[in-house]
């Protein structure tokens, strides 16, 4: 099975940057100058993320990156000891509600088993469902796939069998 | 013979002693201002404090006759040579009924009035606090619990800005964060770190599942 570590979805977040404003009144806070947001084993890093609290205190964040050094991501995936997903794009979205993670614009995930990569996915949009393990890719940064546009829309499973839940 | 008081006799004395009262007061009064001026100069040459109290209650009030800030403290001294006053073990509190009461207590402040006098000028009432600075804002119909501790922090409560360029700790419900350097602006309800800002948010806060307690 390829499920991401389950223990992230209950584990607290860290969030590290260089600098921080939070407009309290609309629930919005800029990080700058570099920010790492970890949870569990999952590890985002970005230049700048923007993060927004919903009413029911979950945040959704997105992340941009500095020109040359893309937003990145990682996280250990269950059914192994050493498997592990990693990604990277020039921007991205963090849910925490949905546990999605939406990389946008030169977007590149792999799945790797130690330091092999078992898989490798690349393409104008990716987004990757932490919680249910769901990979996803299209051809526009829109996240739909969009007729004529060279790329082709794949969804990947995993080869190994699913653990029953 | 005692010579008869005539009208005229007791008029004339009155009169010499009305003269001689006005001279005396007129005496008087220019010594008061000469020693006034003396104290003057005597005080800004004068290092140690010219008054102080104890165990008092400082209440400011705004124009609107509501009180804007008041401050207790175990002693307040007034420091001449500067126009400070120093307040040992200073509690504040900050409020107005349009906005939220904070508490702020501090070993030690410098509470620093808008004065014309002073060089520089002062534009408006600074106050500066040291020793385990403590800023606390309850959770209420419009606010949530916060609590900032730092070792230094100035206050501009007519502005109703907190700044720091020191190390700070800030707890909430669910987080807590460390950082170097704050500014906030409680009437904007904005709240900047500027330096290793580090948030831990705490994922079970509040609803006490007992499955994580950590």
């Amino acid at each position: 099975a390829t499920r991401a570590e389950k223990a992230d979805s209950y584990a607290d977040t860290i969030i590290e940057a260089g600098h921080s404003f939070d407009d309290i009144k609309n629930n919005v806070a800029v990080l700058s100058h570099g920010v790492t947001i970890s949870r569990g084993t999952l590890l985002i890093k970005a230049e700048k993320a923007n993060l927004k609290q919903a009413v029911d205190g979950k945040q959704n964040v997105v992340l941009i990156s500095k020109p040359g050094t893309p937003v990145t991501f990682r996280q250990k995936r269950d059914g192994g000891p050493d498997l592990w997903i990693e990604g990277q794009a020039e921007s991205a979205e963090y849910d925490e509600s949905t546990e999605m993670v939406k990389l946008i614009s030169n977007a590149l995930v792999r799945y790797l088993d130690g330091k092999k990569v078992t898989q490798e996915q690349s393409g104008a949009y990716l987004s990757y469902d932490s919680k249910n393990d769901v990979f996803l890719g299209t051809n526009s940064t829109s996240g739909q796939h969009v007729e004529g546009n060279s790329r082709v829309r794949i969804v990947i499973r995993s080869k190994t069998e699913k653990q029953a839940d | 013979m005692k010579t008869p008081i005539t009208l005229d006799r007791a008029r004339i004395w009155m009169a010499v002693a009305t003269i001689a009262v006005i001279a005396l007061g007129s005496f008087w009064l220019q010594n008061v201002i000469m020693r006034g001026d003396d104290d003057y100069q005597h005080n800004t040459a004068r290092q140690e404090p010219d008054y102080y109290v104890e165990k008092f209650n400082f209440i400011k009030l705004s124009n609107n006759g509501k009180a804007n800030y008041h401050v207790t403290g175990d002693s307040l001294v007034h420091l001449p040579r500067t126009d400070q006053y120093e307040i040992q073990h200073p509690l504040i509190n900050s409020f107005d009924d349009q906005r939220t009461p904070i508490t702020i207590s501090a070993g030690r402040a410098v509470v620093e009035q808008k004065s014309d006098t002073t060089k520089p000028r002062r534009e408006q009432d600074v106050v500066h606090l040291y020793d385990q600075v403590s800023v606390e804002r309850p959770e209420g119909l419009n606010s949530r619990f916060m609590r900032l501790d730092t070792e230094y922090l100035m206050l501009m409560p007519d502005s109703d800005i907190i700044k720091t360029d020191k190390a700070v700790s800030l707890m909430t419900a669910n987080t807590d964060t460390t950082a170097i350097g704050l500014n906030a602006n409680n009437a904007k309800q904005e709240f900047e770190l500027m330096s290793k800002v580090r948030v831990h948010i705490r994922k079970n806060a509040g609803h006490h599942s007992n499955s994580h307690d950590h």
